[in-house]
């Protein structure tokens, strides 16, 4: 690899990292999703700084092309997300109606309260 | 002994004071509360001016949602007895009182008001009646209950399923998947004979773009129900 794209490709991962660790600093981003993108984003790093790595490990693995072992684990992990995403979806969806439905048997209760007491004055 | 009609509305202005004028006559020892489930017409505005006892949900959160609130309402103002009807005039508050026999008797926990035990009133569209057949005929395998109107809206629940819907109850089309949910828990299930008019107004829940997604969905979610941990 020529060694400008090299210094290129580790200032994005660097800033991508800089990015997640301000996120998280400006409470964007609970500590429990933030971790697993640092993860990510130290992978990267560590395989921009050391691309001999890369084909290294994906010899070991008997993966013929670094680029495919790159891309498994890179899709892989973008998968696991997505649907961690889903679950975290469906979790909010469920606490919204909770809500929605206690505050319209709360509301119920108000008018209820409300028309009684103008009867009484 | 406390009982409550849940009537969810959706955009259903027009038929809902006929309806409650049908309940107060028809069946006047009934409490009844209207979920208007984030209607866009005059929904909110006419119950208050009639004074109607109705639970004004800010969201939109479809049938399943809708028919909890009324259960989590029940449950909040300590009912025996909840009744699920729809907001379209399709059921008859004259069989009341014989859908929740089998519950003051204590012979059930949870009874569905079917139209095809005897055949009568409307029976709905062929290709409608295949896919309800099919649907009773996967309750049938996995509980060994014997269901002959799976999707009818038209049920009424005991103290201990009202705390079981209020926590937990099906999003997007709940009848079918209610009725393993219910047996999983150990709850006893009846059949009724109703006789059920078409609907006066508005339309069913399901469209037919919206049939084979319906069919898939329903049955997916009947499976899983019954692999889920109680």
């Amino acid at each position: 690899m020529n060694w400008v794209t090299q210094i290129i490709i580790v200032g994005v991962v660097l800033l991508f990292n800089l990015y997640i660790l301000r996120t998280l600093r400006r409470e964007l981003i609970d500590y429990k999703y933030a971790l697993v993108w640092l993860f990510a984003g130290l992978n990267m790093l560590v395989f921009a700084l050391f691309p001999k790595l890369l084909w290294i490990i994906a010899t070991a693995l008997g993966i013929g092309l670094p680029l495919n072992f790159l891309f498994f684990f890179a899709i892989l992990f973008v998968l696991m997300i997505c649907f961690r995403i889903n679950i975290t979806i469906a979790n909010l969806k469920r606490r919204v109606y909770t809500l929605t439905q206690h505050v319209a048997v709360l509301d119920n209760k108000l008018r209820e309260q409300e028309s009684s007491n103008e009867k009484q004055s | 002994m406390k009982k409550l009609i849940i009537i969810p509305a959706f955009n259903e202005a027009n038929s809902l004071v006929a309806l409650v004028d049908e309940i107060t006559q028809k069946a006047p020892d009934y409490d009844y509360v209207i979920v208007n489930d984030g209607s866009h017409d005059h929904t909110s505005e006419l119950c208050v001016k009639q004074r109607l006892n109705f639970l004004d949900l800010s969201l939109n959160l479809g049938i399943g949602g809708a028919v909890q609130a009324g259960y989590v309402y029940a449950r909040y103002h300590c009912y025996d007895i909840a009744i699920q009807i729809d907001g379209d005039g399709q059921h008859d508050p004259a069989y009341l009182d014989r859908l929740i026999e089998p519950l003051v008797k204590g012979e059930a926990d949870f009874t569905v008001g079917s139209r095809y035990i005897n055949k009568e009133g409307f029976q709905s569209s062929a290709l409608r009646r295949l896919g309800i057949k099919w649907l009773n005929g996967i309750i049938r395998l996995l509980t060994r209950v014997k269901i002959s109107d799976c999707t009818s809206g038209f049920r009424a629940v005991n103290m201990k399923v009202i705390s079981m819907f209020a926590r937990n109850y099906p999003y997007d089309y709940p009848e079918p998947e209610t009725i393993i949910d219910v047996h999983r828990h150990g709850f006893r299930i009846t059949e009724v004979p109703v006789v059920m008019r078409s609907r006066e107004h508005g339309t069913s829940s399901i469209r037919m773009m919206k049939s084979v997604y319906y069919m898939i969905k329903v049955s997916l979610a009947m499976f899983v129900s019954f692999f889920k941990r109680r």
